[in-house]
């Protein structure tokens, strides 16, 4: 099993796999479950500052680290 | 009358679907959140009329801002024939979650699949025809701006009769199993089948909690939910939302294709730079210089004000008004009604007409260009770490630059904000630091001769603005909700969207100042005939005093408090008689700016924030508006500073 780590190390464009969300927060894991952010999910990472925005399918999502640290991902 | 009521998540073009079912029309424009209220009209489709609703955008049943709950309330409380559940056809796998939900809540479904257009694009291609047989409803195809598909929508809410899908969720065994139990246990009915009530309950939505606290098994179904919810290590949402996906794949396997996507083209690169740091803010700086200094300023507040005013008013209106008035009416105090220096032509008619309307006419059609082509949610992002600090976040950016236009929508328009607490911030700092389009024309005409003046009035209103967001973030407790926010294509703008777009809020604005106009010249009027100004006036000499100001700005603070435009008006009239120095000038510019917003203004805040929170709020603004134009003069003296 490849190393899994939060999508903020990641600066730059990079594409990724989506293994777990970490948040408790219910309001917060339902904002990224809208999204298509779901374990198994492909998204790309196409910036990281000033805030993340990734690539699911055909959208484009902006989120701010304080979500985005949640989003455990591995290559 | 049938109810057909089109729901979906934001940005996916249902009051496109609404304007051409009703012949109405509601805003549409390019980012998540543009309807914040419940729209509705008729439609009639082989001579059955069918009452038409537009709803707010949601994601899942389950909502999180205060617009979403509006739909969700909506979506219980009437009892709709028809619910066209309008999805963005490229996301389709994402969006078929609330199609889902919608099914298990029972809903009569009929799913409209958007925006194929952009689908085919991107090389998504959709058996919608397969779609149907799987699901058990009917399924349209439309590309709305294009108008393509909307007859067969229209034949399809015709023919349409409630049928029982073919498909049925199932969840895991123990999830089933629970709510199973819970829904034999409820008694009541709100408004949803008994499955989605049991759903609900197990994911701990609030609103559900609130309205079956009462049902007599109600402490059994808390049990139920404890242990279900207990026996996984994640929060239950998300398990149902993972099984929901994996039998959303199952059913598009075989349905929905992708193929290659056609090439990038010049919007997706350009959507791209305006989302990148490096390019992004320059461009933030173009747009806001172009658009707002160049062509509301310059172009609206300079040239089109001049115009009207010289070229038409003065030569041609203003004569022909006053030489009926005295050629017809001998009484004097009709005359001084009319056309006198409070008349209800010279101030109402005229400054709504000559100052305000071209102001906000080039105010609303570049915001309309900004809301279609997309570009919104790129700004909210790249601003958000500024919003942050003020105890708000990206979102606030929309509200606030609407609120260039005019502070009275940009306070509704805080709805899209997440919780109380940021819209009390976005309310207090609209209300204080944000100048409207016409105020802001008005400003930027009077101190544009001198560019130190200018530059002072800016650099200083910015200052506030920070040093007031900075303290209310940190005063009002709680913290700024996360940022997240859907990044929609850029799309090329159509002129007649963007011209009816902006007209329409022009009437809207229209309607409503113009009457405010009328009854504050004949306030005005009568307390300038009684005395009463003149005593007004007296009484607060020491508060123009302390700000440095001639007693005639007095004047202009009360008219300021009728309308921010109206002041901002009378500002330009007392400096074209040359009764202020640059200095006093940029003072009452900076002074009226923080000073109270409108009349209109306060009652919408009073409507959305309750009469204590805008007490406090009006309290606050009248205190730092004095205060602020004092220190500013103290400043001024302090280093000596001659400003021509």
């Amino acid at each position: 099993m490849p190393d899994t780590i939060s999508m903020v190390h990641f600066k730059g464009k990079k594409k990724v796999r989506v293994v777990r969300l970490l948040s408790n927060d219910p309001g917060q894991l339902r904002k990224l479950i809208t999204f298509g952010i779901l374990p198994g999910a492909e998204i790309e990472i196409l910036q990281s500052y000033p805030t993340y925005v990734l690539k699911i399918g055909y959208t484009q999502v902006a989120l701010d680290y304080e979500i985005a640290k949640n989003i455990m991902v591995t290559i | 009358m049938k109810k057909v009521v089109l729901v979906g998540s934001p940005n996916v073009g249902k009051s496109v679907i609404f304007n051409y079912l009703t012949g109405k029309y509601v805003t549409v424009s390019n980012y998540p959140g543009t309807t914040v209220e419940i729209a509705r009209g008729r439609s009639t489709i082989q001579g059955t009329t069918y009452e038409v609703i537009d709803t707010p955008g949601i994601y899942s049943l389950l909502p999180i801002t205060e617009e979403e709950k509006v739909t969700r309330h909506l979506l219980c409380q009437e009892k709709a024939d028809i619910i066209i559940h309008v999805i963005d056809g490229k996301n389709i796998r994402r969006m078929l979650q609330l199609t889902l939900q919608l099914l298990d809540a029972g809903f009569p479904v009929l799913l409209n699949i958007n925006l194929m257009d952009e689908a085919t694009k991107s090389g998504v291609y959709i058996e919608t025809m397969m779609l149907a047989t799987v699901l058990g409803i009917p399924v349209v195809g439309t590309a709305a701006v294009k108008k393509i598909g909307l007859e067969h929508l229209k034949r399809e809410i015709s023919r349409y009769c409630q049928v029982t899908p073919s498909f049925k969720m199932l969840f895991s065994a123990d999830i089933e199993q629970t709510i199973v139990k819970i829904s034999n246990q409820l008694q009541d009915d709100y408004g949803i089948s008994r499955r989605m009530t049991a759903l609900l309950l197990l994911q701990g939505d609030r609103l559900i909690y609130q309205l079956t606290y009462r049902e007599p098994f109600i402490s059994n179904i808390i049990i139920e939910v404890e242990k279900v919810v207990g026996s996984y290590s994640y929060h239950i949402e998300y398990i149902l939302t993972v099984q929901r996906q994996a039998a959303i794949d199952q059913i598009c396997n075989g349905i929905v294709m992708n193929r290659r996507a056609s090439k990038q083209g010049v919007l997706e690169q350009l959507g791209r730079l305006t989302r990148e740091p490096a390019t992004g803010i320059p461009i933030l700086c173009i747009v806001l210089f172009l658009g707002l200094y160049e062509f509301v300023g310059k172009f609206g507040a300079g040239f089109l004000v001049d115009f009207i005013d010289v070229a038409i008013f003065t030569h041609y209106i203003t004569p022909v008004v006053e030489n009926i008035v005295y050629t017809y009416i001998s009484l004097e105090w009709l005359q001084s009604l009319l056309v006198g220096n409070f008349g209800i032509y010279s101030l109402g008619f005229r400054y709504a007409f000559v100052i305000i309307l071209p102001i906000v006419g080039t105010f609303f059609f570049m915001f309309a260009i900004l809301e279609d082509s997309g570009y919104l949610p790129r700004l909210a992002m790249l601003v958000d770490k500024v919003f942050k600090r003020f105890g708000l976040n990206g979102r606030g950016v929309i509200p606030f630059s609407l609120g260039f236009g005019c502070g009275t929508m940009a306070i509704m328009v805080t709805r899209t904000l997440e919780t109380r607490r940021e819209r009390i911030i976005a309310t207090f700092l609209l209300s204080l630091a944000i100048p409207c389009s016409a105020q802001l024309g008005v400003i930027l005409t009077l101190l544009s001769h001198s560019s130190l003046a200018l530059t002072i009035w800016a650099v200083y209103m910015g200052m506030i603005f920070a040093i007031a967001g900075w303290l209310s973030g940190k005063i009002i407790p709680g913290k700024p909700s996360a940022f997240y926010m859907e990044i929609p294509p850029l799309r090329m703008p159509m002129l007649t969207n963007i011209v009816s777009k902006a007209c329409i809020r022009m009437g809207w604005y229209f309607v409503e100042i113009l009457p405010v106009f009328i009854i504050t010249s004949i306030v005005m009027w009568c307390s300038d005939r009684s005395g009463l100004l003149t005593n007004v006036i007296q009484y607060t000499q020491p508060v123009m005093k302390v700000l440095g100001l001639p007693m005639e700005m007095m004047q202009v603070f009360l008219l300021g408090f009728f309308r921010r435009d109206y002041g901002a008006a009378g500002l330009y009239d007392l400096y074209a008689s040359g009764s202020l120095t640059t200095g006093q000038l940029l003072i009452a510019s900076v002074t009226l700016t923080l000073f109270v917003p409108c009349i209109a203004q306060v009652a919408v805040m009073i409507k959305e924030m309750g009469w204590l929170v805008s007490l406090l709020l009006v309290i606050m603004i009248v205190f730092v508006a004095v205060i602020a134009g004092w220190l500013l003069l103290c400043l001024l003296h302090l280093w000596q500073l001659q400003i021509y």
